[in-house]
């Protein structure tokens, strides 16, 4: 059987904390979890999307901090560690800051049991696939990151926070406070980037739906 | 597929093509390695003190304080170098007032006694 390492025995210590409500544990967690998955989700929204600052992934750490504690009873530390539980909300509550705005997505911690308490994140990994199809895959995803970084910057940072929002576009109103254009403008602009994505894929041979 | 569907779709493989596989992960002991990898220095305690306060609601989330705006640029509050930049732009090769001459001269002279970009000053 394997040794129980000293990171189960804190998991298991704090979990305990939560269920017995004490909120201490809370700003335990914060210290030893939030700086990695502050720097994780930094790397995801702001470096690689640009559609967060390092100012609003902590502030995003802290809509999830509220989740955590609310959806509390729930936690489960046979599918995952509390860290890793953590990030899955944190994550979550960086797409519905795009999808609904700072105000409603701190709101929607009030109400546990919602779709933003997932088990995992809403950013599915590929499943394994062919060498052949992996390498089709992969110059559809270069030649998308390629036209994508072509649109002028308005239409490119709304087209990026629309990809993050869950299941939906971005809050229409904070891109347009965001970028300091009307909101109409925002839904203009938005399906015409969409429009010459598509357009430019199928110039480029890809069967974009 | 409807409309939806399919802008769906393609908003998913947007953020696929921009975001590398190893930070799309849902399996847990993925997402563990990939924190452990992260490596991030602990957070300060003010830093803490402040998410805190947040946490209780004492300071709004979400809002910035608007950084200072770069001052409106105008002709009079030009530095000597700038005028003289203006004045030989707005000349296009004519003849210079003698008083930029001068600047002009002063600056070349400047600019021989520094060093030029990568020289060293120590030798």
């Amino acid at each position: 059987m394997a040794e129980p390492k000293p990171y189960d025995e804190e998991n298991t210590r704090l979990a305990i904390a939560l269920l017995d409500d004490d909120e201490r544990a809370l700003e335990e967690i914060l210290r030893l979890y939030g700086p990695d998955i502050k720097e994780t989700l930094y790397k995801k929204f702001t470096l690689h999307l640009g559609v967060l600052t390092y100012e609003d992934i902590e502030d995003v750490l802290i809509i999830a901090l509220h989740r955590l504690w609310d959806a509390r009873k729930n936690y489960d530390d046979k599918k995952q560690s509390l860290r890793v539980w953590f990030y899955c909300i944190a994550e979550n509550a960086a797409r519905d800051v795009k999808k609904l705005g700072w105000h409603k997505a701190s709101k929607l911690e009030r109400h546990p049991g919602k779709d933003w308490l997932e088990d995992d994140p809403k950013c599915a990994a590929p499943e394994p696939v062919e060498v052949e199809v992996k390498k089709e895959e992969s110059k559809e995803a270069t030649d998308l990151k390629m036209v994508v970084s072509k649109l002028p910057d308005v239409q490119r940072r709304i087209v990026l926070a629309d990809s993050v929002s869950r299941d939906d576009v971005a809050s229409s109103a904070d891109l347009a406070a965001d970028l300091g254009i009307p909101v109409a403008y925002v839904k203009v602009y938005r399906q015409r980037a969409m429009a010459t994505i598509r357009r430019e894929m199928r110039k480029l041979g890809h069967n974009i739906p | 597929m409807t409309p939806d569907d399919s802008d769906k779709r393609l908003r998913e493989k947007i953020e696929r093509a921009f975001v590398p596989a190893d930070l799309c992960i849902t399996d847990p002991d993925a997402i563990e390695a990939l924190l452990d990898a992260a490596k991030a220095e602990p957070f300060s305690e003010e830093k803490i003190a402040l998410m805190l306060r947040k946490f209780k609601g004492e300071i709004p989330l979400g809002e910035r304080e608007q950084e200072e705006e770069d001052p409106v640029w105008t002709e009079s509050e030009l530095t000597e170098e700038e005028e003289a930049l203006v004045a030989l732009h707005r000349n296009g090769g004519g003849e210079l007032p003698p008083a930029i001459q001068e600047k002009l001269r002063r600056l070349r002279e400047q600019a021989k006694s520094q060093p030029e970009e990568g020289e060293t000053c120590d030798n």
